[in-house]
């Protein structure tokens, strides 16, 4: 009787040693089995090797080198009131994980997790595995993740734009924060800081970020043409860009024809919003309706500005966007920090040329500041430890350690009142003619106008792009119906339609 | 070894059967179980979904057909249609004539060596092999408006500079060209593969009998090509109702959706406006237009081959 029909079948040598087809057959199913119980099994059950490895903090609890003169908040539950010996002492220990809570932090960008690692080195008992993915993807997989009710992460940084749609639908699927924040609110800005990730009185991200957009200009080019700075009023920016084009050179601004970032801050500084407090769309208000119109004439009626080099993928810090400066295409731009910071990097051979302030007056309230742009720390509901999640938060964006490691790598000005005190922040900028950024910053935050969530924040502003900022700024649509038009089309969508 | 041989002679003859005829369904059962986990289940799954009114997170309502009456009243949905038909349109009549004349070149007298076919047919498929973000951040830079190649190098002849990407009539036919240039290659493989099965003697006979060289691709060659033919226009068909990488990482689907697809309109239904049950219903629609599309086109070709 052969081997085959013995029911024994074929014998394969693995490793020498002569196994079955059955045996075989068997530990195929059998790791077939695993594999399928492996993959659905909770993701974040533990580590992956595709993201950081998982960042312990060292075992000894070194000191901070927060400033000796001032309070610091990594000092657990009294920020403003602990005594500054305070900081190297570990925080309360959160209440419902032991030392081996091994947390999950999900990121769209490495640079942003700098000052959350810096601000929890000195506590052991919180281990962190950060993953880090592209920006669409890691909201992408929050959204199926907190849809599906499964595989959440205990702390997200969720971008100012994207949080609105986890609005939608009956239950908001981040963890309310106000019992957490406390009275330590009255230390953040909360139009940067809290007011994005809010919604209907509740509170469910923090920001770090204080993002006061600025006005900058080419100073030394000014003073050539002998225009005075700084601005106060529009009008004066608008002559001022007059005698730039004149000059035959240069162009003052380059204003975006695809992106609503431009009308955004302005309809800010024209003391509006997008939406109100109740969460529908105000945009096409008389401030939204000004701010529009204003940036459509300066490319076409004053013609002291032209459309940004910029492609789809980037708006704002493209290759083209960049050699235009270089070239000195563009003498002047307005935005917040994120956009006028690169400057440096980007345009090395121009400093010391370069000038800032605050927005000029001339667009509806006049405000000399508008914010745009953020990304903030949320707790899924699916996560098994949010108090320690807190701790890390509050670590992060209620200390001056987390503060400065921000500020020291990526030139963040933070939305933490208290560290405007620290010296770094209030160093002179010699790239901008000796500005004081910390202090302009902190002068103007006051006046923002407060930030209003709403679940059709990535409608309107797709809505806005398509129907509005490119039939106005391309085509020269008039800017009031076009406006008309995208606040129809955005009341639609928000419900249900 | 003894016992074993003892054991199996004494084992029911039975159980022997079963395992016989069990044994080749446990082989191929991995790869169903794969597919119906990773595959069935999630077709099926985005089938009930697109039944129901699912917008972020929490409860579901069912609407039955409501979704797609919907999508027949999006005039977004419309609109992207039209652009993905552009695509396809695009793709069938421009790039697949292009891609036979490509095959012909490479195999006819022109290309002499077959030194110089393998260089020809490498680099082809070059664009094949390359990432779709590399290609997408390759072309933004030869589109750029003020720094581009290709605006640099109609300045040359005194064109004016040009928005390709960022003009709303230009975009989709500058998304086409992108296309053209990663696809010409692939498909003028599958055309030289069936080029290279037409017997010679049939085009010696036809030369023999008179046929020019217009005569003996019309008359012999073309008609020989009607399976290849077949497969290049379905596959081009389905994969252009499909498009989504290139417009999306070219222009996000603008300006004013000019260049929006279909995919790219799901994605932003499901992931921006999160409107899970509706981006379903957009995915359930493009299979049946890719399924009615493809009938059409066999039965074309099927028509062709009884002429």
């Amino acid at each position: 009787m052969s081997a085959h029909e013995t029911g024994e079948g074929s014998k394969t040598l693995i490793g020498g040693q002569a196994v079955s087809r059955r045996t075989l057959l068997k530990t195929g199913v059998w790791l077939a089995g695993m594999s399928l119980l492996a993959a659905c099994g909770q993701p974040g059950a533990q580590p992956s090797g595709g993201g950081a490895a998982p960042t312990t903090a060292p075992a000894a609890a070194a000191p901070t080198t927060a400033p000796a003169a001032k309070p610091t908040t990594a000092a657990a539950a009294a920020p403003t009131t602990a005594p500054a010996g305070a900081a190297a002492a570990p925080t309360q220990a959160p209440a419902t994980t032991g030392a081996a809570a091994t947390l999950e932090f999900w990121a769209f960008a490495n640079e942003r997790l700098g000052f959350v690692k810096d601000a929890v080195q000195a506590h052991p008992e919180l281990t962190i595995n950060y993953r880090v993915f592209p920006y669409q993807e890691m909201h992408d997989k929050l959204l199926a993740a907190v849809t599906s009710g499964r595989g959440a992460p205990d702390i997200v940084d969720v971008e100012i734009s994207r949080f609105g749609g986890f609005l939608k639908g009956d239950t908001v699927p981040f963890v309310p924060l106000n019992d957490k924040i406390g009275t330590d609110l009255d230390s953040l800005y909360q139009s940067a800081a809290t007011d994005p990730w809010s919604w209907k009185g509740k509170i469910y991200g923090v920001g770090n970020e204080l993002n006061c957009c600025l006005l900058a200009y080419r100073k030394d080019v000014m003073s050539d043409l002998g225009v005075p700075t700084p601005f106060n009023a529009w009008t004066d920016v608008i002559a001022a860009g007059k005698k730039v084009v004149a000059a035959g050179k240069s162009k003052l601004f380059a204003l975006h024809d695809l992106h609503f970032g431009d009308y955004y801050i302005l309809t800010q500084s024209a003391g509006s919003q997008l939406f109100d407090e109740n969460g529908a769309f105000v945009g096409d208000n008389d401030a939204g309706v000004s701010a529009m119109q204003w940036l459509q004439d300066q490319v076409y009626k004053e013609q002291i500005a032209g459309i940004a080099p910029a492609d789809a993928q980037n708006m704002w810090n493209g290759p083209a966007y960049w050699a235009a400066f270089k070239a000195e295409q563009f003498v002047g731009t307005f935005g917040p920090p994120w956009h006028i910071g690169v400057w440096m990097a980007n345009v090395p051979d121009q400093a010391g040329k370069w000038a800032v302030q605050p927005l000029p007056k001339g667009i509806g309230a006049g405000k000399p500041t508008a914010s745009f742009g953020g990304t903030g720390q949320c707790i899924p509901t699916q996560s098994k430890n949010p108090d320690a999640a807190w701790q890390v938060i509050k670590l992060a964006n209620f200390s001056k350690e987390g503060a400065l490691s921000d500020f020291k790598s990526r030139t963040v000005y933070p939305a933490f009142k208290p560290a405007y005190d620290l010296p770094e922040l209030k160093a002179p900028n010699a790239y901008f003619s000796g500005a004081n950024f910390g202090e302009i910053y902190s002068t103007v935050a006051p006046t923002l106008t407060p930030f209003r969530q709403s679940p059709g924040w990535p409608d309107a502003s797709d809505a806005v792009n398509r129907l509005v900022i490119t039939p106005v700024m391309q085509n020269q649509k008039d800017a009031k119906s076009a406006l008309n038009e995208a606040k129809t089309e955005i009341q639609k969508t928000m419900s249900g339609g | 070894m003894q016992a074993e041989s003892t054991l199996a002679g004494v084992r029911p003859a039975r159980p022997r059967h079963l395992a016989r005829t069990f044994t080749p369904y446990l082989f191929i059962l991995p790869f169903f179980t794969i597919q119906a986990v990773f595959l069935l289940y999630p077709v099926v799954s985005a089938l009930f979904l697109s039944f129901y009114q699912a917008t972020g997170v929490g409860a579901r309502k069912f609407i039955g057909l409501g979704n797609y009456v919907s999508l027949v009243q999006d005039p977004r949905y419309l609109h992207a249609l039209l652009n993905t038909t552009e695509y396809a349109l695009g793709s069938i009549l421009i790039l697949s004539p292009l891609a036979l004349l490509i095959a012909l070149a490479v195999r006819s007298f022109i290309v002499p060596s077959d030194n110089a076919r393998s260089l020809y047919r490498l680099a082809y498929f070059m664009p094949q092999l390359t990432s779709f973000v590399v290609i997408a951040l390759m072309f933004a830079l030869v589109f750029d408006k003020d720094y581009g190649l290709l605006n640099n190098s109609l300045a040359g002849f005194g064109l004016p500079k040009i928005g390709w990407l960022r003009e709303t009539s230009l975009a989709m036919p500058s998304v086409i060209m992108v296309s053209i240039w990663t696809f010409v290659g692939i498909n003028s493989l599958y055309f030289l593969a069936g080029l290279q099965n037409i017997p010679h003697e049939i085009n010696e006979a036809a030369a023999i009998d008179g046929a020019g060289r217009l005569q003996g691709f019309w008359y012999v060659t073309l008609p020989m090509l009607r399976p290849t033919l077949l497969f290049v226009i379905i596959q081009a068909t389905i994969f252009s109702y499909q498009v989504f990488d290139l417009p999306y990482l070219l222009t996000g689907g603008g300006p004013s959706d000019a260049s929006l697809t279909v995919v790219i309109y799901l994605y932003q239904a499901g992931f921006q406006q999160f409107k899970l049950g509706y981006a379903a219903a957009i995915g359930y629609s493009l299979g049946i237009i890719s399924i009615v599309l493809s009938l059409i086109q066999l039965r074309v070709f099927r028509r062709w081959s009884e002429v």
